[in-house]
């Protein structure tokens, strides 16, 4: 039977910590507590790397999470986590009891929430989502916050933003006061509150290069609102969710006129596209891209019946494997697909300069794909398994092409440019180390938000790249701020050595100054 | 289940104690939600409990003094490295007592291309022992778990008596143990074979530099004690580096499959390869097998077909049997190769009693097979909420009777008879491992299970086949039942080691204060407090 609209709204109120974290007993007890998800390629053991640098052998599997690799006891390694919350439900763990409440968040918000381990699990846990369902059942069950936390949530209810800014203000970074609020536009550009308060350079980079295009003629005309608020990304990560509730369901009734939202923050992309859609109490209408998505269209030929992004011109799909555009390959007797149709070739943007700043490593943060691969994964399980489907081998084959989209399309759009060169970290897309700033750590636990940067930093290093580039502002303020200072903002950091010393750029703003 | 009397509980002064030893920073303690992270229930062992503390030491010296403390004090030491036991590497009674987690102890000590061992620390992990020979010794394979996970420990491996990733051709991994340097509860520091000869001069000591000889020999001094720690499963001791054999990596590898229409056949045509021990068998590092139910179990139960009919279509033989062969050339591997496919298809087929086929192996089959170490054994969570692993031991001309027997009760009592086995120096025993996909959430599933188990073991044991990993609450208290001299002198041997029988209390049915095995039951946690 098909649940109405208003049951649906219901069933989402009703949602707290432990109803969710019930909700997800039938995933949680797959966990077999075998430790493979401490790791970054788990079941790639003969896979080539860099060598050792430093100290660090970058061959095989290597640890991937960097709470466990930061604190080392197994409560901070997700399976300890997956096991607590066993202990949660089954009555052994009282959240009654203060002490032990408190014991638990302390150990259990010492996580970036990066998902790696969801990626390293053979049986699919969706951990991110366990690990906040067992977070809110900690708010909810009156734990002492973190103040940091607490701030945030407070300042977040109190004034849209988590950095006590005056929300009237919001906007005043524009430049062009005519982008903002225009009834007319079907495309927004969602700023949010780090690139709005914090990283306005790369905000500003943002609008300067969709001004571009829409000058151009190559999109229609964009705008920025000012009653967007905080997204609550990081109320949802930290299992505040009532308010996250409240602003989730304002920014869905100011956006959802939108056919669709742009982002220019890994983590407001995520809340709105996974989180919004089951929290908020109206049905999700728009479509939610990051903005190095939107432009990867134009940038590449993006084939549409396999997601590969191929360099402008191509004929035919790259992919091998593309059901529809595959190359013919007469030496191995392949006939191929059809070639790409001509419209596909319209409405593209070469880019001609030359890039000169050097070789480039790329960051892949976390919430522009890992934190949806799950769901890929999950549902291409469903679609392509059961009695009535007889082909387990295209089980994982959907989510696949996706997820190597979204590994793909930053790697698909530097090689668009001129001269780059590309010199990859050992740890890569879905097997990406965490910068370390997510899931409230940089706020609460700034010592390990720092340490994990400069573990990323080390990586990047051992390519021997002049330039880190990511398209995070949070990845690219957390890396940034420790490689110039120490973890108490001192300039120690700096001086310690051994880190990288290139320059950490984000991707759209040297889009913006390479497009003319 | 009943009070064990003769354990103390840990409390502050003891916890003090242990961290004036490895440091504040290592010791985890009055900690209730911490000591619930390292809960298990499933891989090895179903029943486990939280411990009361947690200690994670640096080096043997640390150990030593850990284990003094609690030898003096009486409190319960569980000890613990990679935890890939699940349940085995978890106290048993109710008085957890201290959990010895040693991943701090991850060094590869050395690696002798001449004497060909290396030598590590219990924390090393496999994939990263694998990645490390990769880089540096890529003509070395240190003897890995094949179809643990990655994240399991060499050394537990070993130490457990485990199945290599050369176990057909090597014996188990015990059997690839040149030393072992091991702390005793009482706080001394043993080393077992050649490397128990200390004041040797620096040059004859290996680069481990540890004033002893080289892990050159693993008997030695007279007789071999080294026996007594396998197997224990921490009961006798702390393992604190070890020194493995490696064997050559050839890098012309491949692997063949056989279908079968039974069990006989499987095991009747993989004997008779086996038997050609030299040029042929000697390539043919790992034969193992199983039947069709091992594919589907790795996926969810509710979402993929359950009848043979299927799995069929796409190629899944009913039972299989995969030989992985290893040559100096392709040459070589082409010889071993055709041969074995004479063997199966030209000299056995024709006697089977049913159809013998190749399974031609697409070659992602092949390379997947190939890969070590792998996740293919975590998967099998997914059936239901989890699963149990359970090993017996058989004479290979026995193989296929026990694992008959075990299918039928399987179902009997509503398990899917998912089945693996695999030989054991040429078929000389067989390694048989059912695997239990139940419901972890489910009280009634684990009664289930361990009533199934209880009826195979008491046919199994009158039939003369071992559990080589017994649980306490059926197989150790059955088997020792039936072997009354040899539970006497071990637990005589446990008493002279352990004398307050502090290691893993329960384990192999060992508690001090009770003397019957079969009363051992009684102390044991239940699945749910």
């Amino acid at each position: 039977m098909t649940e109405t609209k208003a049951e649906a709204k219901e069933k989402k109120e009703e949602v707290g910590g432990m109803k969710k974290l019930q909700e997800l007993k039938d995933e949680l007890y797959r966990c077999i507590h075998c430790r493979a998800c401490r790791f970054s390629y788990s079941g790639e053991p003969d896979r080539e790397g860099l060598g050792e640098h430093k100290g660090v052998l970058y061959e095989g599997m290597l640890d991937g999470c960097p709470a466990g690799h930061f604190y080392g006891w197994e409560g901070f390694w997700n399976a300890g986590r997956m096991w607590m919350a066993r202990a949660v439900l089954e009555g052994d763990l009282d959240l009654k009891d203060p002490k032990i409440r408190n014991q638990m968040y302390d150990i259990l918000f010492r996580c970036p929430t990066c998902g790696n381990c969801s990626m390293q699990c053979e049986n699919n846990l969706p951990t991110v989502d366990i690990n906040e369902a067992l977070r809110a059942c900690l708010y909810e069950s009156g734990a002492e916050m973190n103040p940091k936390h607490d701030g945030i949530r407070k300042l977040i209810d109190a004034k849209n933003n988590p950095y006590n800014e005056d929300h009237t203000h919001r906007t005043d970074w524009v430049p062009d006061k005519s982008v903002i609020n225009d009834p007319d536009a079907t495309i927004a550009y969602y700023v949010g509150c780090t690139a709005g308060y914090r990283m306005q350079g790369m905000a500003k980079a943002t609008v300067e290069l969709l001004n571009k295009l829409v000058k151009k003629g190559v999109i229609p005309k964009y705008t920025i609102l000012t009653d967007e608020v905080c997204c609550g990304s990081v109320i949802y990560r930290t299992g505040q969710w009532d308010i996250a509730k409240k602003v989730t369901n304002i920014n869905i009734k100011n956006f959802n006129r939108f056919d669709t939202v742009l982002f220019s923050c890994a983590g407001c992309h995520r809340t709105f596209k996974i989180d919004y859609p089951k929290y908020g109490d109206d049905e999700v209408k728009y479509k939610a891209m990051h903005v190095v998505e939107f432009l990867a269209d134009y940038l590449t030929v993006h084939c549409p019946a396999c997601g590969k992004y191929n360099p402008l011109g191509s004929e035919y799909c790259e992919n091998p494997f593309c059901p529809k555009h595959a190359k013919p390959n007469p030496e191995r007797n392949l006939p191929g697909g059809e070639p790409f149709p001509p419209e596909l070739h319209e409405n593209k943007i070469k880019i001609t300069k030359q890039w000169t700043k050097g070789p480039v490593t790329w960051h892949d943060p976390c919430h522009t794909f890992r934190h949806f691969a799950h769901y890929l994964k999950d549902e291409a399980i469903d679609e392509t398994t059961g009695e009535g489907h007889n082909n387990m081998w295209k089980i994982y084959v959907p989510s696949q092409f996706e997820r190597q989209r979204w590994i793909e399309m930053p790697r698909a759009i530097m090689r668009a440019i001129p001269g780059l060169e590309l010199k990859e970290m050992y740890r890569i897309g879905e097997n990406s180390l965490c910068c370390g700033a997510g899931g409230g750590v940089k706020a609460g636990y700034p010592d390990f938000a720092w340490n994990a940067a400069n573990e990323r930093l080390e990586e990047a290093d051992a390519t021997g790249a002049e330039i880190l580039m990511t398209m995070c502002p949070f990845c690219e303020l957390n890396m940034g701020q420790a490689s110039r200072e120490g973890p108490d903002g001192s300039s120690e950091g700096k001086s310690a050595g051994g880190k990288f010393e290139g320059k950490i750029l984000d991707l759209l703003e040297v889009l913006n100054e390479i497009i003319d | 289940m009943s009070k064990v009397p003769d354990y103390n509980k840990v409390d502050d002064k003891i916890a003090g104690q242990l961290k004036a030893i490895v440091g504040e920073d290592y010791v985890m303690w009055d900690n209730k939600p911490m000591m619930y992270s390292y809960m298990a229930r499933g891989i090895m062992g179903i029943r486990a409990g939280p411990p009361d503390l947690v200690v994670r030491p640096t080096n043997a010296k640390e150990v030593a003094e850990i284990l003094k403390v609690c030898n003096e004090n009486k409190i319960p030491v569980t000890p613990m490295a990679g935890g890939l036991s699940g349940g085995f590497a978890l106290p048993l009674l109710e008085n957890g007592g201290v959990l010895l987690e040693c991943s701090r102890m991850n060094k590869i000590i050395e690696v002798n291309t001449d004497a060909r061992y290396v030598i590590v620390e219990p924390g090393v992990r496999a994939g990263e022992v694998w990645a490390y020979f990769k880089k540096f010794y890529p003509d070395w394979a240190p003897p890995i778990a094949d179809g643990a996970p990655p994240a399991a420990t060499i050394m537990g491996d070993a130490i457990e008596r485990g199945f290599s990733l050369v176990t057909s051709r090597f014996g188990p991994q015990a059997d690839l143990v040149m030393g072992m340097e091991i702390v005793l509860p009482t706080g001394e520091l043993l080393r077992t074979g050649s490397w128990g000869l200390g004041d040797v001069d620096e040059k004859y000591q290996g680069a481990k530099k540890d004033g002893h000889a080289m892990p050159y020999y693993k008997y030695g001094l007279g007789p071999d004690l080294h026996s007594l720690f396998f197997g224990s499963q921490g009961a006798m001791g702390v393992v604190t580096r070890a020194a493995l054999k490696i064997v050559p990596h050839c890098h012309h590898k491949t692997v063949i499959a056989f279908g079968f229409t039974n069990w006989k056949d499987a095991c009747e045509a993989t004997l008779m390869v086996s038997k050609y021990e030299c040029g042929i068998a000697d390539h043919t590092v790992m034969v193992q097998g199983g039947n069709w139910w091992l594919v589907p179990t790795r996926f969810q139960k509710a979402k993929i077909p359950k009848s043979h009919d299927y799995w069929k279509t796409i190629g899944i033989p009913e039972y299989f049997v995969n030989l992985e062969t290893w040559a100096h050339s392709q040459e070589e591997l082409d010889f071993v190769t055709n041969k074995i496919r004479k063997v199966i298809l030209e000299d056995y087929a024709p006697k089977a009693e049913g159809p013998v086929n190749e399974w031609r192996l697409h070659p992602i089959q092949v390379a997947s097979r190939l890969k070590k170490p792998n996740k293919i054994a975590i998967a099998y969570g997914q059936w239901e909420q989890g699963f149990l692993f359970i090993t017996w031991y058989t004479p290979w001309k026995d193989a296929a009777e026990c694992m008959e027997i075990y299918c039928d009760k399987m179902e009997e009592y509503k398990f899917p008879p998912v089945m693996w086995f695999a030989s054991i120096d040429h078929c000389r025993e067989c390694i048989i491992m059912p695997i239990f996909c139940f419901d972890t959430r489910k009280v009634e599933d684990y009664e289930r299970l361990e009533a199934c188990e209880t009826d195979c073991t008491k046919i199994f044991l009158k039939k003369g086949w071992v559990n080589y990993r017994p649980n306490p609450t059926i197989h150790a208290p059955l088997s020792y039942a039936k072997a009354p001299i040899a539970y006497k002198m071990l637990r005589k041997m446990k008493e002279v080691i352990d004398p307050n029988m502090i290691m893993h209390p329960g384990r192999l049915a060992f508690i001090k204060g009770v003397e019957d095995p079969m009363e051992i039951p009684q102390y044991i946690l239940g699945f749910r407090k």
